[in-house]
């Protein structure tokens, strides 16, 4: 096997889209457990993405990149799946892939989706995920951007969810150049039930945009946002989070918080909340801070001898973890609080330390750097 | 072990110490009292080091060397400690996580090598007994939903992880109630060696029933006004602070 994870213990069935082609080897690795299927498709075209793309750049095969997970109802999946989206060519490469995930009533799935990118060229990745969960069903869904600092994704992602389902959707920003991500969640009956969380680590010249769509169409719902970044040096981030509750959608519970802590004067955030709300009997709140470091913390840790750079850490860590500990997976929150400890410590984390490890990159290391 | 001379210090424009001296040995207890308002937290601030207050004038020599040269971090390595009036909430910071980043961060100043994590702790366990904490403490944040009192206790907790040769304990009686006070004092008593000193800064003479002065002090107005026995607490008990001003 090419790749291997080095989370320990996660002990995931592995899915792999290597330049944009979904390798369907890696599916006989694991037989995949009775009651989920997983099948190439042919998705409808989709937009190319955004920004400008010169028309001389190589883009993966359209047709290659797609899959669609499905889970029979009333099947819990132990083990969790994940998705390695990986790009080591040397050439810039440009990636389409499409996907689609159907948890059937009363099932349960943990999914994890790493964006990895092995080479330093201008790559632009473009997912497209849509979801559906059917009614009592449960999805885990975690996504961990570490891509080079020359390259852009785009990540769409369509959740519909049915009565008393429960989203969890965490995206874990680490690196890569330009990051979007839009995220619209339906609840289409009622009692649904969406945590949408993210943190962002951002320094240098990175990019990092969230656009939130929740639709609360029905009554009942629930639906908790947080995300929280850390930007140093002259990195931006932008935060739009709507939340629409319809004119029926009575007893709904909405929150949205987005915190940020500024590490220089350069660095900029900006966000933008949105409450759109048309029925009565809800209880919807939200709330932005955007600021330096506290500074009565840091210096009752330094009056304990703990010195200004480790109280720094240890107030970084301690905001960051306020999303990480929320990882229902233990040694994937493991990997998680450890890698973002060396973030906050300012070591960088390449693709190969992050979460997995490429043997035939690792052969030819030198030929990277 | 403390030489204070002559200290001015000031917060923007407001000038808030004017001219304190201070003498601490080792081995003594200092008790400093004093109106709300006339500059006791902030010369507590001023000697660990809190970088708002500037001082103007005046020098602070601890243990023969210039406190002044001194980071916030260093000054607590050099065996300063400062008990707050107002501990401050960490969130998402555990106690067990804080003190063993302290410990071995003035380890470290001291060119020790990191404890291990058996002997932590083993004395992480017993440091707690000093205050009656309870383990479960330990485990959560940093004075986060913490009583008042349990803040105060988390102080005294912390001084006695840090084992320093100075400390200064700012209020740390005020919110507590009857048995709390006892606990408190018991355990800085227990503290208490022939070569470390304490100042405690309280407005109750109550406190000074459990806690011995040797000195008491009376600060007024940014210095200190007036110095005595612990007979001089009795004295403000009974007459207010009309009298000095
Ligand atoms: N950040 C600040 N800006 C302006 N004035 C300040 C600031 N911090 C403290 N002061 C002022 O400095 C003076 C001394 O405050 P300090 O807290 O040292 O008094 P204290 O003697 O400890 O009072 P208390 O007994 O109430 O605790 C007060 O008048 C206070 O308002
Ligand atoms: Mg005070």
């Amino acid at each position: 096997m090419k790749f291997h994870c080095k989370i320990k213990n996660l002990n995931a069935y592995l899915l792999v889209l290597h330049n944009g082609i979904f390798d369907q080897k890696s599916i006989r690795h694991f037989a995949p457990p009775k009651g989920v299927e997983i099948t190439p498709t042919i998705p409808p075209p989709c937009p190319p993405p955004a920004g400008d793309i010169s028309t001389d750049r190589i883009s993966a095969p359209a047709e290659t990149g797609n899959f669609r997970i499905e889970i029979a109802p009333n099947t819990i999946v132990e083990k969790p799946l994940q998705l390695i989206n990986i790009i080591d060519t040397a050439e810039p490469l440009d990636v389409i892939h499409t996907f689609e995930i159907v948890v059937g009533q009363g099932s349960s799935l943990s999914l994890i989706h790493c964006d990895e990118s092995l080479n330093q060229v201008e790559n632009t990745i473009q997912s497209n995920i849509s979801i559906q969960l059917k009614s009592h069903s449960t999805l885990h869904y975690y996504n961990l951007q570490n891509i080079n600092n020359h390259s852009t994704l785009n990540n769409e992602t369509v959740v519909k969810q049915h009565e008393h389902s429960h989203l969890t959707s965490h995206t874990y920003t680490l690196n890569g150049k330009i990051l979007n991500k839009h995220q619209t969640i339906d609840f289409s009956e009622e009692f649904a039930n969406a945590d949408v969380q993210g943190l962002y680590l951002l320094d240098k010249n990175q990019e990092c945009l969230h656009r939130i769509r929740l639709n609360h169409n029905f009554s009942n719902g629930r639906s908790n946002q947080l995300f929280k970044g850390i930007l140093d040096d002259s990195a931006k981030a932008f935060f739009e989070g709507h939340i629409f509750v319809a004119k029926d959608a009575q007893k709904t519970e909405a929150i949205q918080n987005n915190k940020n802590i500024l590490l220089t004067d350069k660095a900029n955030v900006q966000t933008h909340p949105f409450l759109e709300i048309y029925a009565d009997d809800v209880k919807c709140s939200h709330g932005a801070t955007i600021g330096q470091m506290d500074e009565s913390a840091l210096f009752y840790l330094r009056t304990r001898g703990i010195s200004e750079k480790q109280a720094k850490t240890l107030l970084m860590y301690a905001f960051a973890n306020d999303v990480v500990r929320n990882v229902h997976l233990e040694s994937l929150r493991e990997y998680l609080e450890n890698i973002i400890k060396r973030r906050l410590n300012g070591e960088n984390i390449t693709c190969e330390d992050c979460v997995f490890s490429y043997e035939k990159h690792a052969i030819n290391k030198k030929t990277y750097k | 072990m403390l030489t204070i001379k002559n200290l001015y210090a000031s917060i923007g424009e407001k000038e808030i110490l004017k001219g304190l001296d201070l003498q601490v040995n080792a081995g003594e207890v200092h008790a400093i009292m004093g109106p709300n308002g006339t500059g006791k937290s902030t010369l507590a601030s001023v000697i660990a080091g809190r970088e708002k207050y500037v001082v103007t004038q005046g020098s602070v020599t601890f243990c023969g060397k210039n406190l002044f040269d001194f980071s916030i971090e260093e000054r607590a390595s050099e065996g300063i400690f400062m008990g707050f009036q107002y501990p401050v909430e960490i969130p998402g910071v555990s106690i067990a996580n804080f003190m063993r980043t302290a410990v071995n961060e003035q380890r470290k100043y001291r060119g020790l090598d990191p404890m291990p994590i058996f002997e932590f702790q083993a004395m992480m366990e017993e440091k707690q007994k000093v205050v009656e904490l309870t383990d479960k403490l330990a485990g959560r944040s940093v004075n986060e939903g913490f009583s008042g009192g349990e803040k105060k206790k988390n102080e005294i907790f912390q001084m006695a992880m840090l084992e320093p040769k100075l400390a200064i304990l700012d209020e740390t009686d005020s919110g507590l109630d009857i048995d709390a006070l006892r606990i408190v004092a018991n355990g800085v008593n227990k503290l208490k060696r022939p070569d470390n000193a304490t100042v405690v800064i309280t407005h109750y003479q109550r406190l000074l029933d459990y806690i011995i002065p040797d000195f008491v002090h009376i600060m007024y107005d940014g210095k200190i006004v007036k110095t005595g026995d612990k007979s001089l607490a009795l004295e403000l008990e009974e007459k207010g602070y009309d009298w000095i001003k």
